[in-house]
């Protein structure tokens, strides 16, 4: 059993680390403009997209930059998709060139992502949420969506109880995390769409809608059998939208 | 001359117990040959001496007094000015560095909002999951219609024998199954459509929210630079006046420096920018106008920043095409046959029509659902009717029951297909003109990257307050208080440009009076009744600039006296 799971965390991290370094293989193997010098570099992630990229610097002006890279990554492989967006196997490259500051010099930016299957995609549909630390999770609920920003993460969930009792839910239920009701749309009763923003020790904002849903996607996101029935339900669904902030401070 | 020295001969040569000074003796009889006695004549001259001496060094002591008085005025009108200039220079470069933040940002924004509209539109109409390739919402719809297409022919083709019967069945009930099939994997390939247009507004809700809280921090941190600035001129320039031993327990001065902070003294927390400050003590002991050391501080305060934007904002009701063309659509593909009317307001993004048309394809594999169902449960006319056509059926009762399931199987089949499931995807592939069609979802994509796209446009607005960006930060309908309208753009960073300054300066100017009291003075109050100023001048310019929006930043925001004296 110990060295099954050894095994296993094995793989993990070795995929993980292949996942890494092939994003970053590519990045490498960009083709450059001679003399041309990497100022900063930065990995970000983005819900299933993991970006890599780097800013250079060079002599070149933003056409010529552009120029050199029309030519170098078709013959490098890449298809164009569009001006400075190339794709390959299962990433996708951006090259955003501009002048930088009074000097005028040429910079220009590569930011290469892979791109996420299908399968990725769907992948946050959950029928029981992630736990979170700093709001309460509407119990009836299935998660739609979750997806981490360098700010904050955005969150989908979907559940059959009607926007009233929602709303009440999260307007007690947030209270108890610290938050403070800080804004309401204006709303006689209650509305289609109601959107609250919440405000926490001067620094996290966190807005939540919440709206009816004029479809159901039962069905899309799990994988059913052939012979699996579908069923249709009656498209009564609230929608509950949730965008947690955390202010960054500004660096000293 | 001649009757200025007499007067002074008279006024010195006095007589003193009737005994002649040399003076006296001098003017007299000034004929040293005469030999008289000399006794005494050297006590005057020692008087003279001493009188001469106490009125040079009273002098030297005045002058000297007055020099370091002003020499140290000078330090501390230097290090006020260095010292003030330098923290307002160190503000600067914070902003610089919330300014490289924010153009990360909209970068990482920029990256993967070119990743999700690839994603789920392509850019030339061949990729993306609605896209035309392999493996799309479009390819899977057009698959579905085919072998839906297939299944009504091959019921439709009915056959004058069992065998042909049971054939025809056999291959309409597989055209179902890969129908069944096509339709799920096009409503999936809707549902990753509508999940990357669900990622793109929340990015762009995120984006916002954090572009505009970054701003306002950054305000907030260049207003404390200038109240830092202004404490830590006045600081230096105290600790460096030579003076600040004189400050006594309770000084507002005295305690800042105990306390390593902000003094309760309103005037250091005052956020103008031009100061005139004097200690606690001079100031209630010598009054406004006198003694002590005043220090009158001059620095440009920021009139106002100016910010980047894109072209268009989200949401711009007005301006987008695609709202005015995906506003409203019907759906006319329910397994009853009835018809669900749809509206759809401000569905920028495509978030709603994306998801009713997985809905909608759901709703087409359920109707093909029923049909194999039912065509499946029917008899095969291979093994219950071998003898007996469809039109034969009504001569045997039992087998017309069987052969009625299967007949009405068809029929259904035939009608739901042709009315139904056919028509819905006629109408989502190929009408261009309906609001519920992969066309009119390309379109919108389309319109989204020409509209919304955030490219960077060079245009910049002047910004004075943190809520001048209010708008995009948060959407109207929350933040209902403020009544801004939305700019018509997104926020890209802070500062496109160095700020505005007033005056147009970069200079930090800091004046210091010292009093001080002379030797003759009376005063035992350490007012002083004398005084020296000395004046210096710091720029804290940098050589970059705050940054246009490419993260083209230098923070080497510097300190240098440019005048002093």
């Amino acid at each position: 059993m110990r060295k099954l799971t050894y095994w296993v965390i094995l793989s993990i991290c070795t995929v993980f680390l292949f996942s890494t370094s092939a994003l970053w293989a590519f990045e490498l193997k960009m083709p450059l403009p001679k003399g041309a010098v990497k100022v900063s570099e930065e990995k970000s992630s983005l819900g299933p997209i993991t970006t890599f990229s780097r800013v250079y610097t060079t002599s070149l002006g933003q056409e010529e930059v552009s120029h050199f890279y029309e030519k170098e990554m078709i013959d490098a492989g890449w298809k164009e998709k569009r001006k400075g967006v190339f794709i390959k196997d299962r990433y996708l490259a951006v090259i955003s060139p501009y002048i930088a500051g009074n000097n005028k010099k040429g910079n220009f930016r590569i930011a290469v992502s892979n791109i996420p299957t299908q399968k990725d995609i769907l992948a946050s549909y959950k029928s029981k949420p992630n736990k979170l630390s700093y709001m309460p999770i509407y119990p009836e609920s299935t998660q739609n969506i979750f997806m981490n920003f360098p700010g904050g993460t955005v969150i989908t969930y979907e559940t059959g109880k009607s926007i009233k009792e929602v709303v009440f839910f999260y307007e007690s239920g947030m209270l108890k995390y610290g938050w403070r009701l800080a804004a309401r749309s204006p709303v006689t009763g209650i509305a289609d769409k109601v959107v609250l923003l919440f405000r926490r020790g001067g620094t996290e904002t966190c807005r939540i809608s919440f709206s009816r849903a004029s479809t159901q996607l039962d069905g899309i996101f799990t994988v059913k059998k052939r012979d699996e029935k579908i069923s249709l339900k009656p498209v009564n669904k609230t929608i509950i939208s949730v965008n947690y902030n955390v202010r960054r401070k500004i660096k000293k | 001359m001649e009757l200025l020295t007499l007067l002074i001969a008279k006024f010195i040569c006095l007589k003193n117990k009737g005994e002649a000074l040399f003076f006296y003796w001098f003017f007299r009889d000034n004929n040293f040959e005469s030999r008289k006695s000399l006794s005494g004549q050297v006590f005057p001259f020692l008087l003279i001496c001493i009188a001469a001496l106490i009125v040079g060094a009273s002098i030297a002591i005045s002058a000297g007094k007055s020099a370091i008085t002003k020499t140290n005025a000078s330090n501390a009108a230097d290090a006020c000015s260095l010292a003030a200039g330098s923290v307002w220079a160190s503000g600067f470069n914070d902003m610089v560095n919330s300014n490289k933040e924010m153009v990360e940002y909209f970068n990482l924004y920029q990256d993967n909002y070119t990743i999700l509209h690839e994603l789920a539109y392509g850019s030339d109409g061949s990729g993306g999951y609605l896209g035309a390739g392999d493996k799309s919402a479009y390819t899977f719809s057009l698959r579905t219609q085919t072998y839906a297409q297939g299944a009504l022919n091959k019921i439709n083709a009915g056959g004058s024998d069992c065998s042909t019967l049971a054939q025809n069945r056999s291959d309409a009930l597989d055209y179902y199954i890969d129908a069944m099939d096509s339709a799920l994997d096009s409503a999936r390939y809707f549902a990753a459509v509508y999940i990357l247009a669900e990622y793109m507004r929340l990015l762009t809700d995120n984006f916002k929210v954090n572009q505009a809280q970054n701003y306002c921090d950054m305000r907030s941190v260049m207003e404390n630079s200038i109240t830092e600035a202004k404490t830590s001129g006045v600081y230096y320039a105290f600790s460096n006046s030579g003076t600040s031993s004189r400050a006594p327990s309770g000084d507002a001065f005295s305690n800042w420096l105990r306390r390593n902070k902000y003094t309760e003294d309103s005037s250091f927390g005052d956020s103008s920018s031009d100061l005139t400050y004097k200690w606690q003590w001079a100031s209630e002991k010598c009054g406004t106008s006198e003694g002590g050391t005043t220090i009158s501080f001059t620095q440009p305060d920021i009139e106002f920043y100016k910010i980047a934007h894109t072209k268009k904002n989200y949401p711009d009701k007005t301006t987008l095409s695609v709202n005015q063309n995906v506003q409203y659509f019907t759906v006319t593909a329910t397994s009853d046959g009835a018809t669900i009317t749809t509206e759809i307001v401000d569905d920028i993004f495509n978030i709603v029509a994306a998801s009713t048309l997985a809905t909608v394809m759901v709703n087409i594999r359920e109707n093909l659902l029923e049909l194999y169902s039912r065509l499946y449960d029917s008899c095969d006319p291979s093994e219950c009717c071998p003898d007996v056509t469809i039109s034969t059926c009504v001569e045997d009762y039992e087998t017309c029951i069987v052969n009625t399931n299967f007949y009405d199987a068809n029929l259904d089949g035939s009608t739901r297909l042709l009315n139904i499931v056919i028509k819905a995807l006629n109408v989502i592939n190929y009408y261009s003109s309906s609001t519920l069609s992969v066309a009119a979802l390309k379109k919108a994509g389309k319109d989204i990257i020409a509209n919304v796209w955030t490219e960077d446009t060079g245009n910049y607005f002047e910004s004075n307050s943190c809520n001048d960006i209010q708008g995009f930060g948060d959407d109207t309908e929350v933040d209902s208080s403020t009544e801004i309208d939305m700019w018509n753009a997104l926020l890209i960073v802070g500062l496109g440009e160095e700020p505005e300054l007033n005056p147009a300066s970069w200079e930090v100017v800091c004046t210091v009076t010292a009093f001080y009291n002379n030797i003759y003075s009376k005063r035992s109050d350490s007012c002083g009744d004398s005084s020296t100023s000395s004046t210096s001048t710091s720029e804290f310019h940098g050589e970059g600039d705050i940054g246009t929006a490419d993260g083209s930043n230098k923070d080497d925001y510097e300190t240098e006296i440019i005048s002093a004296g």
